[in-house]
């Protein structure tokens, strides 16, 4: 790939950065902003709520990964109509420009309601690559290691629609109204070429969990989002460091659909709920300490000599052994009314990682055999996707895969 | 602690929290039976501690640690875990002294069940003479269980020390089991 413009490319790299007005608020439309100072997701999270920020569109890595998440975040899983790498390419180009307009407040080419384009704050829009369409172009070689068959999981029990399809639009922002006009515009460009076989919908509470914290409530009442990677790890987390252009800076997602088993749930009392999980309901603190982000007392015992935090609980089985094994969560709540006479609601747990072999999968491998947490959960989805790098100025995502 | 007491003082008592509507101290479910009983005394170390409960479990944060003179961690890493009991091995060369087991399990209804029981090993039976310090396989609080200490089978309840009145003790519990079930039925019945 061509080497002009990395200066700039690498202005964006480190994530995303708030496109400001000379006063300070933020920009809603205009040209792209000028990168300026990075700040923390945790700042940026309180910045959600009081002015949406325009997150930049090109760099290094596509936004929604580690940009701060937004408030709604819908998914939307298609296929190909015809497996050709030209209609693969087109598909690509008309998503790569129509996301380089509308998360920066500017209407889609054709757009029908270009008003809805205007408030763009926090709007991502991130493609994924599942294996399926790799090998229904021809490009099965092309599969990165990175991007492995999930193997099933004993506590699996998939519904449909809710697979692996060719390819996986994440379309995060503050405003619903905004996130479902971007969704609509892009599924209509590429409506010709591909068939939408499901579109997940998930949102997040805008409110801090305890004040001060970064992470929300999940609709467990749960603070959920507590221990995730930050600075350095974060990066090395996340993103694929080494290959082709198209794939050094992309990612993986693994994006399941669990569902809440609320009934069941409801008639444990909150010491139980809290034993599940290993934290308290209230502070999220660790059971056995008194803050948050306290460390968790994973050795500690009580008066009587019992472990303060279960053998099963799930922060113990969930937690990553090593920093290498660790993965980026970024949860969205979902609520699809009932079903089978129950709640239909839970978590679209979306998480991103370098490498699921050496850390989602183990890790799932560890939940199915004993968490706790399994008897009011069930996985009902899942589908992994390869994320590519970030598009550059005039060339479109994955370009160097499909030309 | 209400388990002793059915065994060691018989139904009345151990019914009596049931009967008069008090709540046990651990919540919805309770605890009908230990093995050995709390309070008693021992010869020798039991080959297994058992918890039998009046109704279900959940097998949610189970725990089970039995430890002598509070420190000495005598119990199998991983409880054994039964509809309505919880058992764990100890130790083939746990010493004498004041044993304590500490439970934790979560009732079917819900709510979590924490409670504790002691006997004592006098030492003067079968086992061998052994003292507190030597005994390799075992390792103080708070560190793991002790090694090479399989976990309790579903058939090893059978206490290791004889006596003529354990069948009966037995045979209690069972009464006690079926007479609770019965009392709970007659009791909760006018309020559904
Ligand atoms: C409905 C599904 C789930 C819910 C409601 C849930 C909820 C939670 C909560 C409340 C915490 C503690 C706070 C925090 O650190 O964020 C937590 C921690 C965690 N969860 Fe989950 N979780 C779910 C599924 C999963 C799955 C499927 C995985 C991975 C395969 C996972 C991995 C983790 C990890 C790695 C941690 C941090 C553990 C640590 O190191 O302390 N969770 N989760």
């Amino acid at each position: 790939m061509l080497a002009a413009g990395g200066a700039a490319i690498l202005g964006a790299a480190g994530g995303y950065a708030l496109g400001q007005r000379p006063d300070g608020t933020p920009t809603a439309s205009g040209p792209t902003p000028a990168p300026t100072a990075i700040p923390s997701p945790a700042a940026s999270v309180a910045a959600a709520s009081d002015a949406p920020a325009i997150l930049p569109y090109y760099g290094v890595h596509q936004s929604g990964v580690t940009t701060p998440p937004a408030l709604f975040q819908t998914f939307i899983g298609l296929d190909l109509r015809e497996p050709t790498r030209d209609d693969a390419i087109a598909v690509m180009r008309l998503v790569t420009d129509d996301a380089a307009r509308l998360t920066q407040g500017e209407p889609a080419l054709g757009d029908t309601q270009p008003e809805l384009a205007a408030s763009a704050g926090m709007l991502t829009v991130t493609v994924g690559l599942g294996r399926s369409l790799f090998e229904r172009l021809g490009l099965a070689r092309e599969i990165p290691a990175q991007l492995p068959v999930m193997p099933d999981f004993s506590t699996d029990r998939f519904e449909r629609p809710w697979s692996e399809t060719d390819l996986m639009l994440q379309v995060g922002a503050d405003d619903p109204v905004t996130l479902s006009h971007t969704v609509r515009m892009l599924a209509k460009d590429v409506s010709a070429l591909t068939r939408t076989r499901w579109t997940q919908q998930g949102f997040r509470s805008p409110t801090p969990a305890t004040p001060g914290s970064e992470a929300t409530r999940n609709l467990m009442g749960q603070v959920d989002g507590t221990v995730n990677p930050t600075g350095d790890d974060l990066d090395s987390t996340v993103w694929i460091a080494d290959g082709p252009d198209w794939l050094a800076g992309g990612t993986v997602l693994v994006l399941r659909r669990i569902r809440m088993l609320m009934e069941p749930w409801d008639l444990l009392d909150r010491a139980v709920q809290e034993t599940v999980i290993g934290r308290r309901l209230d502070s999220g603190a660790p059971i056995g300490a008194e803050h948050e982000t306290d460390p968790v007392p994973f050795d500690a015992v009580d008066d009587l000599g019992l472990p303060v935090i279960a053998a099963d609980a799930h922060i113990r089985v969930a937690h990553a052994p090593s920093k290498d094994a660790m993965i980026l969560r970024r949860p969205f709540n979902y609520d699809d009314g009932t079903r089978d006479g129950g709640r239909d609601m839970g978590l679209l747990f979306a998480a991103y990682m370098r490498d699921p072999r050496t850390s989602f999968i183990p890790m799932q491998e560890r939940i199915a055999a004993s968490d706790a947490f399994n008897r009011w959960n069930t996985t009902v989805g899942s589908a992994t996707y390869l994320i590519p790098a970030g598009a550059r100025e005039g060339r479109f995502i994955a370009e160097g895969l499909l030309t | 602690m209400a388990a002793g007491l059915a065994l060691g003082l018989g139904l009345a008592l151990a019914l009596a929290p049931i009967v008069v509507g008090v709540p046990a101290a651990s919540g919805h479910s309770a605890v009908i039976g230990t093995e050995p009983a709390d309070g008693a005394v021992l010869e020798a170390a039991p080959a297994t501690v058992t918890v039998t409960f009046d109704s279900g479990l959940i097998d949610v944060g189970t725990a089970l640690v039995v430890r002598v003179d509070d420190s000495l961690i005598v119990s199998s890493p991983q409880p054994t875990f039964g509809r309505r009991s919880l058992s764990t091995g100890i130790a083939a060369d746990a010493p004498p002294g004041r044993y304590t087991a500490a439970f934790r399990v979560v009732s079917a209804d819900g709510h979590t069940i924490t409670d504790s029981f002691s006997f004592t090993v006098t030492g003067a039976g079968s086992v061998p003479s052994t003292s507190a310090s030597a005994a390799p396989s075992l390792s103080p609080t708070p560190s793991v269980a002790p090694a090479g200490t399989a976990p309790a089978s579903p058939d090893a309840s059978t206490p290791t020390t004889d006596g003529g009145s354990w069948p009966i003790l037995v045979g209690l519990a069972v009464l006690v089991a079926v007479a609770a079930a019965v009392v709970i039925a007659v009791v909760r019945r006018p309020q559904t």
